[in-house]
C-alpha cells in the first residue's frame, strides 16, 4: 500500500498529469463547434483558429495581423511590473502591521477598527479618487492594486500572528526568549503558513485590479489593449489579452508557491 | 512559612490561592497551599484530574500570578519564566518549524552560544535521552515518547537547576511510560536537578519521589505527605513491591477521602 503510493507519487511527477487540461479542451472542442457550424456570429465570438493565430502574431509578430502584431512582451511587461510593484507595496506594509495586529492588543485597538471600516470601501470605489489623485497611467494602477492586495494580506498575517498556540509562547519564555525573540522566532515562524495564504489571495486580488486600473486609458498593458481593441472591435485581441492574463497570473501564483514553499520549514505540522 | 525555610528550600510555594473569574462566577483552583520542594529533591504532587496541578506548576513556572500567596524560588519571589526553570508540558511543546535539534539549540542560540557549539551541545543531550539518531527529524515525524525525551533534551540543554513536570508521560502507553520513568531517574541521578512533578498516576508518583503530597480539589490544596522509604535504584521491581503497595494504599484512602467529603459537600449545597 504504502510502496503503491510511493511509485504513484513519483511517477506523477515525472508524466504530465492530463486530467486538469479535460475541461479546457472540452471548451476549446464546443467553442469550435458552435463557430464552424455557424451558430454564433464572428463580432460576438471569433473561431477558435482566428483567435490562436491572433494569439501567436500578438506573441511573434510573424504575421502581421494588425497594430497588435509582436506586442505582447511590451504589455505584458508593463502589466506584471504593475502588479510586482503594487503587490509588493500590498506585502511591505501588510504582513508587518497584520503580525503587530495579531500579537498587540494595544497595535489592534489602533489598527483595526480604521483598517476594517476602509476595507468596507469596494476596491472599484476608490478608482475615481485614485484618477484626481494620481491622473492615468501606471501610478493609480499601482496604488488601485496595492490597497485591494492589502486587506486580505494584512488580515491573514493578523490571523497567523493571533492563532501562535499559547504553550509556544510559554515554551519559548521558560528557555530564556526575549520579548523581542518571541516576535522574531515564534511568532513569524508560526504565523507563516497563514500568511502565506494571505500572499496567495493578495496577488490574485492584484490581477484583478490591474485590469479595473489599466482600463482608464493607459497606453500599455493587458488591461489597455483590451479595452482599445474593443472600442476597434477587435474581438479577437480581447479574448487574447484575457488569455494572457489567465496564464500570467496562474504562473505567478505558482512562482510565489515555490518561493514560499522554500521559505516555509519543510516538515511544518 | 519562616524565611528559614525559603531561604533553605530551592522552591517554596507559601499560602498560596488561585482564582479564575468565569460566566459562572469563578472558582479558587488553588486555596492555602503551600509545600516546599528543597534543592536536589525529587518531589512529585498526586491528585484527580482538575484539583489544579497545572495551575500550580504554572504559577512556579511564573507563567501566571498568584492571587493569594507567594511562590519562591532560590528564596526570591518568582516575577516570570526563566531558564532557571525548566518546564515539560503536558501537551506537545516542541517547535514544528525547527528540527529536533533545531528545538534543542533554541535556549542556546537565545543565550548567544556560537552555532557549532550549540550543535555539540545539543547532540549530547539528544544522545542523554536517545533521539542523537533524530536530530535531523521533525516533530511532526515522532511518536509521542520521542517527543517527550526531545522535550526533555530541550529543556536539560539549558542546564536548570529545576525540572517542572506536568504529568509528562501521562499520554504515553504503558511500557514508554516507564521507559520515560527510568530514563528520567537516570538523568536526575547525574544531573542531580531539582524536580517538582506532578501526575494523577499514584504508582508515577511513588515509583519515582522522595516525597509525595496528596492533592485534593476544589479547591486544590495538599492533604498529606509522605515520605516514599523504598530504596534507590529503582527498578521495575518496585513497582509491585509490597513498600510501594502500602504507600500507594495509603494514598488511595486519602483520595477517596477527599473525594467522598467533596461529593456530600456537594449534595449540602445542592439539593438537587
Ligand atoms: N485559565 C483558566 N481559566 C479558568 N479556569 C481555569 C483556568 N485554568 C484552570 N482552570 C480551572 O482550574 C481548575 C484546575 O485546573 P488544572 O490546573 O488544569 O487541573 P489539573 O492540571 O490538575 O487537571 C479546573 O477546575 C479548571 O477548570
Ligand atoms: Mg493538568
Amino acid at each position: 500500500m504504502a510502496d503503491r503510493i510511493a511509485s504513484r507519487s513519483v511517477s506523477s511527477r515525472r508524466r504530465l498529469d492530463w486530467l486538469p487540461f479535460v475541461l479546457p479542451a472540452a471548451v476549446g472542442l464546443a467553442w469550435a463547434t458552435l463557430s464552424y457550424a455557424g451558430r454564433v456570429p464572428e463580432y460576438l465570438l471569433p473561431a477558435p483558429g482566428q483567435v490562436a493565430v491572433t494569439a501567436a502574431d500578438f506573441v511573434t509578430g510573424l504575421w502581421h495581423c494588425g497594430p497588435y502584431s509582436g506586442t505582447f512582451i511590451r504589455h505584458a511587461l508593463a502589466s506584471i511590473e504593475r502588479v510586482a510593484l503594487g503587490f509588493s507595496l500590498a506585502t511591505v506594509v501588510g504582513v508587518p502591521l497584520g503580525l503587530l495586529t495579531g500579537c498587540s492588543d494595544a497595535a489592534r485597538r489602533v489598527l483595526d477598527l480604521t483598517v476594517h471600516s476602509v476595507r468596507a470601501i469596494p476596491g472599484i470605489g476608490w478608482l475615481p479618487i485614485a484618477m484626481v489623485w494620481f491622473g492615468i497611467g501606471t501610478p493609480t494602477t499601482v496604488f488601485l492594486i496595492a490597497l485591494a492586495a492589502f486587506f486580505p494580506i494584512y488580515v491573514n498575517a493578523a490571523l497567523g500572528a493571533r492563532s501562535v498556540r499559547p504553550l509556544w509562547i510559554r515554551a519559548a519564555q521558560m528557555l530564556g526568549a526575549s520579548r523581542r525573540d518571541l516576535f522574531v522566532t515564534v511568532i513569524i515562524p508560526a504565523a507563516l503558513p497563514t500568511v502565506a495564504d494571505g500572499l496567495r489571495l493578495g496577488l490574485g486580488i492584484s490581477w484583478a485590479y490591474l485590469v479595473l486600473g489599466e482600463l482608464t486609458g493607459v497606453p500599455d498593458g493587458l488591461g489597455a489593449v483590451m479595452m482599445d481593441a474593443r472600442m476597434m472591435g477587435y474581438v479577437q485581441i480581447i479574448l487574447v489579452a484575457m488569455l494572457s492574463i489567465a496564464i500570467l497570473g496562474r504562473l505567478s501564483d505558482l512562482a510565489l508557491m515555490a518561493l514560499l514553499r522554500r521559505l516555509l520549514p519543510p516538515r511544518f505540522a | 512559612m519562616d524565611t528559614g525555610t525559603i531561604q533553605s528550600c530551592h522552591i517554596v510555594i507559601d499560602k498560596v490561592g488561585k482564582y479564575f473569574a468565569n460566566e459562572n462566577g469563578g472558582l479558587w483552583a488553588l486555596r492555602d497551599l503551600s509545600l516546599c520542594v528543597r534543592r536536589g529533591e525529587f518531589l512529585c504532587v498526586v491528585g484527580p484530574s482538575g484539583c489544579g496541578k497545572t495551575t500550580l506548576l504554572s504559577l512556579v513556572a511564573g507563567f501566571d500570578t498568584p492571587t493569594e500567596g507567594q511562590v519562591y524560588c532560590s528564596g526570591q519571589p518568582v516575577t516570570g519564566p526563566g531558564p532557571d526553570r525548566g518546564v515539560i508540558f503536558q501537551e506537545d511543546a516542541l517547535f514544528p518549524w525547527l528540527s529536533v535539534a533545531g528545538n534543542v539549540c533554541y535556549a542556546l542560540h537565545r543565550r548567544g552560544i556560537p552555532r557549532r557549539q550549540a550543535t555539540q551541545q545539543a547532540m549530547h543531550f539528544l544522545e542523554l535521552v536517545g533521539l542523537q539518531e533524530f536530530a535531523a527529524y521533525f516533530p511532526g515525524q515522532l511518536s509521542g515518547g520521542m517527543k517527550q525525551r526531545a522535550a526533555l533534551a530541550r529543556v536539560l540543554a539549558n542546564r536548570p537547576q529545576a525540572l517542572l513536570m506536568d504529568e509528562p508521560f501521562g499520554a504515553l502507553d504503558a511500557l514508554s511510560r516507564m521507559e520515560m520513568q527510568q530514563l528520567l531517574l537516570t538523568i536526575w541521578r547525574e544531573l542531580a536537578p531539582t524536580i517538582l512533578f506532578v501526575t494523577h498516576d499514584v504508582d508515577e508518583a511513588i515509583f519515582l519521589a522522595d516525597r509525595v503530597y496528596v492533592m485534593t480539589a476544589r479547591p486544590g490544596r495538599i492533604c498529606r505527605q509522605l515520605q516514599v522509604p523504598l530504596p534507590r535504584p529503582r527498578t521495575a521491581e518496585v513497582l509491585t513491591s509490597q513498600g510501594l503497595m502500602d504507600i500507594k494504599h495509603e494514598v488511595l484512602n486519602l483520595l477517596l477521602e477527599a473525594n467522598a467529603q467533596a461529593h456530600s459537600r456537594q449534595r449540602i449545597v445542592n439539593p438537587l
